[in-house]
């Protein structure tokens, strides 16, 4: 592999957050009839028992196509889409935790708080140790808001400043801290006023003004121009340093993944189909899915420019309301159906439209579900 | 099928929701009218009883009325009240005026039925009048603004669409009735005398309303019409049929008309109800037509609560119904729309 | 900073504003409005609109023609004029021979006379609009035989009695003057109008007596004005149709005073001021202004003037306060994807769905009692909140699926805040569009509640001025004035908001035009 990963090998600490078979199904809108008629509900498995978990100061990277659920999962640890089913246990900071206490929720043993069961009107506190970083810097301020407004919102609504002179130090530090300087050049503009990349600046000094744990980055460069991406990367991977972030980091492009990632969880339609150390896996993937995503990273040679490139995998993906039964990758997995052909193992023939795969450890720290590794 | 069932129960709410607000507001006359009528039936009864002095005779009346009002629960609040009345005035129970009478049919008839009934045909007929021809003027107006957008027709049909919503109706129409029936003298005017059972004299009568609500009508009409059809004139289709070489008489006839005819006969159908129901009113006083929306006036006019409270339920009945049906109408003219 | 940001915006709306022709001309009278609005609410609040909106006929008679049309319309103008005591010529007391009656006849003896008389000239082709009169005559002490004659002799010789008898002594008399009042010892007089003549008038019988001598039954009296018969003749036109014309010529009026004195009295004429106090005769224009006046002699382009803050204020009210509810409303209603969103949504649709003029009619009746211009406002405000939901619901939706807004909630910002801070400050543009547009309606229909007798009972509104006419069946008595105007105010007036909001509206909301 070319190109050199710019993670900065360092003491990944301990557990912050431990994701338990999380579901969220959103349900399709029927008709008031079909409601009375008894007609069993249908539902879009967004997500449909994931599994994972997040070591402070680790990048952690959901890996995966548009619609795989990668973004729905983020959010669901967010609480900002309802959770159908599963445990996300979270480990505040102090003063989060003391703050939870006094509105009557108490923490786990281990000092860990289940995010799905604290209810929506008690999750405020929260919020200062979770943020998140969008994708589209365009969409995500409004536009009629002031860069101060935008990043002073978190400390209005968390009162995190007891005066607006304090409120104005805040947001200052943090311009610099994301090196939008001189931080009153900017301070006072319009979001449309600033360009991709000072935009996203901004939205991580949002995210970062309460000094949270853990960031969901949100594809936060895919909509940048290419030229800028690395900087912020770089960005991303230095606030990591120094404040001692940790981050789950979506995305869909494994060449970003493999510059930012400690480890990585491959998502395809709702489930997680591989996940371990970040150069291991874009090195030597397993799963056939995987293989395909890692076979479409550009190449940077130039000597292999005028080769055709086979990425191995079939179709496109289904929709997520008739999930196929058994692997749910096998419609478009080249394996099965060389298989099916009756080319290959006739044993996944049978079980991969069949049964499930389990998540295995195949090699330490190296899960993988997929009959291959059976 | 379904949004045809959520419309209809909508209907059911909004009807009974009006006919309960309707109620509870008269509530209070409604029952003093009942308890004066009791009271006059007992004074009847009085004056056959012999031998009582006046103080046991006041004493027996008191009771009597008592035990009336409270056998029959007008002593109850108002919200109560209320719903007795919503339920009479849903299943039509037989409301009685108390001073109004019909004119022309069961001569002389007390029942608000048959008083509403009886000018419930002069109404349809002034208002389907002028929405038919409000129609025959409008579309081709319209056409021809729409195909010559900033010219004068257009720019009239703008300018008079302005002048007549931020106009009240009756006012033209009172410098209508000036112009035509007094000063020219080309109609008659509001105070002639007019028998309503002969049809040349109501068609005499009819003219000086017809006109002036057709022109009224015909500036809104014809300002959303056009911007229908200018719509249609900027769809890709009838570029394409254009382009293709299609005469343009037949881009109009088969592929404009075609296309507006759902929103522009919903859009017409649908303002004419609402000016028969909000505008009737007015424009019916002041030309002294045999209407509903006079008689709301002649209600006022004799106090007549019943007449009052049984008319509004008939008309809140009859919009919400046409609405209900204008909407089937659309899906019926609108293949776009699922009727699944 | 802010400050230039803000002033920027305003200066682009406006600049986008009067860029287009319908929002030029819908500014300019809005400005107009106001400044005349500005003028009533200094000069006329509210003394006059009070007055004005009672209508009282003695408020206005004293000072204004009744039913006078506009001065332009009319081809024979009468300009008014007015005969005071200044012009009168008097002889002064003047001892004579007078005629008393006495038993076996009148007799005739040595008394006291004082006269007065006043001389115009007619030449108009057109009567006045009527004539008011103020005579009040002083007989004081020591007189024992008042008589007083007056009359009016018309160019052609023929005589048209006032008065003729004896009066009272001792005491003031006012013989004409209607109901005076005594302000400070000063005699506030108020004229008689002749045309509104009582029965219980001292001067009927005689007034009506010397008509039916001059016009001998060739004509009903009553269905003339008594001022037009008093100076008219009858005349034969081309047609050969008999018809009233002024008489032309030298009029005189005459007033004289015959009295003695008691046994032994001394006439002080200084001291005791005998004679006549107060006198004019003020014969009233047959037109008036531009634009006319009504049927209690109310000036119409006072009220055209009057109503336009009445106008402001209802209009501004009723959209504003009732639009306003139904932009937060809806933008709940918008916010709540759930059941409390569409709950929201369905009252709505009911109160939408009421037809409203049958409702309100219906409340308006029920309180008619008590009905006043707020209450008005009040009952509009609780039909007409609903009228933005559906918009305002749409575009609050739209809003609240953009990523800011979920952005706002990963923050930790509540409910109130997201629609507070990010959802309503967008929906505000859009509402005010609305509101503007909903404005004509709002007038339009506070007009015709007030043709039903639904109006406030002391505003003067123009629906006020248009139901007076109305009820004094204009239309048939051929007073096009005084329901013309009030119309044309009104029109005008809506079609300013009209005007503008057609230019604000592709500005706020381009999806709004549909």
């Amino acid at each position: 592999m070319r190109g050199e990963s710019i993670v900065y090998s360092m003491e990944i600490g301990e557990k912050i957050l431990e994701v338990k078979d999380l579901k969220v199904w959103f349900p399709v809108s029927q008709s008031f009839i079909d409601n009375l008629r008894g007609k069993a509900k249908l539902f879009v498995h967004a997500v449909d028992g994931v599994s994972f978990e997040v070591h402070e100061k680790e990048t952690f990277c959901l890996v995966g196509e548009s619609g795989c659920g990668k973004t729905t999962t983020g959010k669901a640890i967010l609480r900002l889409v309802p959770v159908t089913g599963g445990s996300v246990k979270f480990k505040p900071s102090k003063s989060v935790l003391k703050d939870l206490e006094e509105r009557g929720i108490e923490p786990d043993s281990d000092g860990t708080v289940d995010l799905v069961s604290v209810p929506l009107k008690k999750f405020k506190p929260l919020r200062r140790d979770l943020q998140i970083v969008y994708q589209d810097p365009y969409g995500s301020m409004n536009p009629r808001y002031r860069i101060r407004d935008v990043i002073g919102e978190a400390i209005d609504v968390h009162k995190a400043a007891s005066t607006r002179e304090e409120k104005e130090e805040m947001i200052i530090k943090v311009l610099e801290k994301v090196k939008l300087t001189p931080a009153t050049d900017f301070i006072d503009r319009y979001p449309h006023q600033l360009s991709g990349g000072q935009r996203q600046r901004v939205a991580i000094a949002r995210a970062i003004i309460l000094n949270p744990r853990l960031v969901i980055a949100d594809e936060p460069v895919s909509m940048l121009d290419v030229s800028i991406r690395a900087e912020i990367l770089e960005l991303f991977n230095e606030l990591k340093k120094d404040i001692g972030l940790s981050y789950i980091f979506i995305t869909h492009d494994l060449a970003v993944a493999r510059y930012v990632c400690n480890r990585i969880a491959v998502m395809y339609l709702g489930k997680i189909v591989e996940m371990g150390d970040a150069r291991e896996i874009i090195a030597d993937p397993m799963h056939p899915y995987t293989k395909a995503l890692v076979a479409a990273i550009p190449d940077p040679n130039p000597e292999n420019r005028k080769k055709i490139r086979e990425v191995p995998i079939i179709g496109e993906v289904p929709n997520a309301i008739n999930i196929p039964p058994g692997c749910r990758f096998h419609p478009r997995c080249v394996y099965y159906n060389r298989a099916a052909k009756g080319e290959g193992d006739a044993r996944l023939a049978e079980k991969c439209p069949r049964d499930q795969p389990p998540f295995k450890e195949v090699k330490p720290g190296r899960r993988v579900a997929c009959w291959l590794y059976e | 099928m379904r949004w045809l069932i959520v419309k209809f129960i909508n209907l059911l709410i909004v009807l009974v929701a009006v006919t309960y607000i309707v109620a509870s507001i008269t509530s209070g006359p409604l029952a003093q009218i009942q308890i004066d009528k009791e009271r006059e039936l007992l004074q009847q009864q009085l004056k056959n009883l012999q031998g009582l002095t006046p103080e046991e005779k006041r004493e027996w009346l008191n009771e009597r009325l008592q035990a009336y009002i409270k056998s029959n629960g007008l002593d109850k609040p108002w919200y109560v009240l209320a719903f007795r009345f919503t339920k009479d005035l849903l299943t039509f129970k037989d409301l009685n005026a108390t001073l109004m009478t019909t004119q022309y049919f069961h001569q002389g008839s007390r029942k608000v039925l048959y008083i509403i009934a009886e000018r419930m045909p002069f109404s349809i007929l002034l208002f389907t009048t002028s929405s038919v021809l409000t129609i025959l003027f409008a579309l081709p107006l319209a056409l021809y603004a729409a195909r010559r957008p900033g010219g004068v027709i257009d720019n009239t049909v703008m300018g008079w669409s302005v002048f007549s919503v931020s106009m009240p109706w009756w006012w033209l129409a009172m410098v209508f009735i000036y112009l035509f029936a007094y000063k020219w003298h080309i109609f008659a005017g509001p105070a002639a005398q007019t028998n309503w059972k002969d049809p040349i004299q109501v068609l005499n009568r009819m003219a000086l309303p017809v006109m002036t609500v057709t022109l009224l009508s015909i500036g809104d009409s014809a300002f959303r019409m056009r911007n229908i059809f200018l719509d249609i004139f900027n769809e890709d289709f009838v570029t394409v049929a254009r382009a293709k070489g299609v005469p343009e008489r037949d881009v109009l006839r088969k592929h404009v008309l075609r296309a507006s005819a759902p929103p522009i006969v919903t859009m017409v159908l649908f303002s004419i109800i609402l000016s028969v129901v909000n505008g009737a009113i007015i424009t019916e006083l002041i030309f002294n037509w045999f209407g509903m929306g006079r008689l709301y006036w002649d209600a006022i006019e004799y106090n007549d609560v019943p007449v009052l409270v049984e008319l509004t339920y008939i008309t809140t009945l009859l919009y919400l119904l046409t609405r209900f049906l204008l909407d089937i109408l659309y899906t019926y003219l609108d293949p776009r729309i699922k009727r699944a | 900073m802010v400050k230039y940001e803000l002033k920027k915006r305003i200066g682009n709306t406006t600049r986008i504003i009067l860029y287009t022709w319908s929002g030029k001309i819908g500014v300019s009278l809005l400005i107009i409005f106001i400044m005349l609005a500005a003028v009533v609410m200094i000069y006329y609040y509210p003394t006059v609109t009070t007055s004005y909106g009672r209508g009282v006929a003695s408020d206005w008679i004293y000072n204004y023609p009744l039913n006078a049309p506009p001065c332009w319309s009319v081809h024979n103008k009468f300009k008014g004029f007015i005969i005071s005591k200044d012009s009168l010529n008097t002889t002064g007391i003047k001892k004579g021979v007078i005629t008393i009656p006495g038993i076996f006849g009148p007799k005739k003896i040595m008394g006291y006379k004082l006269t007065y008389t006043g001389r115009f000239i007619y030449t108009s082709n057109a009567f006045p609009s009527d004539i008011l009169l103020v005579t009040s005559i002083r007989t004081g002490v020591n007189l024992s035989y008042v008589k007083l004659l007056y009359y009016l002799e018309r160019p052609d010789g023929s005589k048209i009695t006032l008065f003729n008898s004896t009066i009272e002594t001792n005491k003031l008399i006012l013989l004409y003057g209607s109901t005076g009042s005594q302000i400070k010892g000063k005699i506030n007089l108020q004229p008689l109008s002749i045309n509104s003549i009582n029965k219980n008038s001292p001067i009927y019988p005689y007034l009506m007596s010397s008509l039916q001598k001059i016009y001998d039954n060739k004509v009903s009296l009553s269905s003339y004005k008594i001022s037009d018969l008093m100076l008219g003749t009858l005349v034969k036109d081309t047609t050969g149709n008999i018809k009233l014309k002024p008489m032309k010529g030298n009029y005189t009026i005459y007033l004289s005073l015959e009295f003695l004195l008691e046994p032994g009295a001394k006439i002080n004429i200084e001291k005791n001021k005998i004679g006549l106090e107060a006198f004019q005769w003020k014969f009233m224009s047959n037109c008036y202004g531009l634009f006319g006046t009504d049927n209690v002699g109310r000036p119409i382009g006072l009220g055209l003037l009057l109503g336009i803050p009445y106008a402001f204020y209802i209009g501004f009210t009723v959209t504003f306060i009732s639009t306003f509810i139904g932009a937060i409303y809806g933008t709940l209603a918008g916010y709540w994807k759930d059941i409390k969103g569409e709950a929201l949504m369905r009252v709505a649709d009911i109160v939408n769905s009421l037809p409203f003029l049958p409702i309100l009619i219906v409340l308006s009746y029920v309180f008619r009692q008590t009905i006043n211009l707020n209450m008005l406002a009040f009952l509009m405000i609780i039909l007409f909140w609903a009228g933005p939901v559906i918009i305002v619901r749409s575009a609050a939706l739209q809003i609240s699926e953009q990523l800011y807004i979920e952005a706002a909630k990963a923050s930790g910002a509540s409910t109130s805040r997201i629609i507070l801070r990010h959802i309503f400050p967008q929906i505000l543009p859009y509402t005010l569009a609305i509101a503007v547009l909903s404005i004509p309606g709002i007038i339009v229909t506070e007009a015709g509640l007030s043709l039903l007798g639904f109006g406030d009972p002391t505003a003067p509104t123009w629906g006020k001025m248009l139901q007076n006419a109305y009820d004094s069946q204009a239309v048939i008595n051929g007073w096009w004035w005084t329901y013309l105007f009030p119309g044309l105010a009104l029109v005008v007036f809506s079609a300013t908001f009209l005007l503008i909001g057609r230019a604000i509206e592709p500005l706020v909301a381009p999806k709004l035009q549909k």
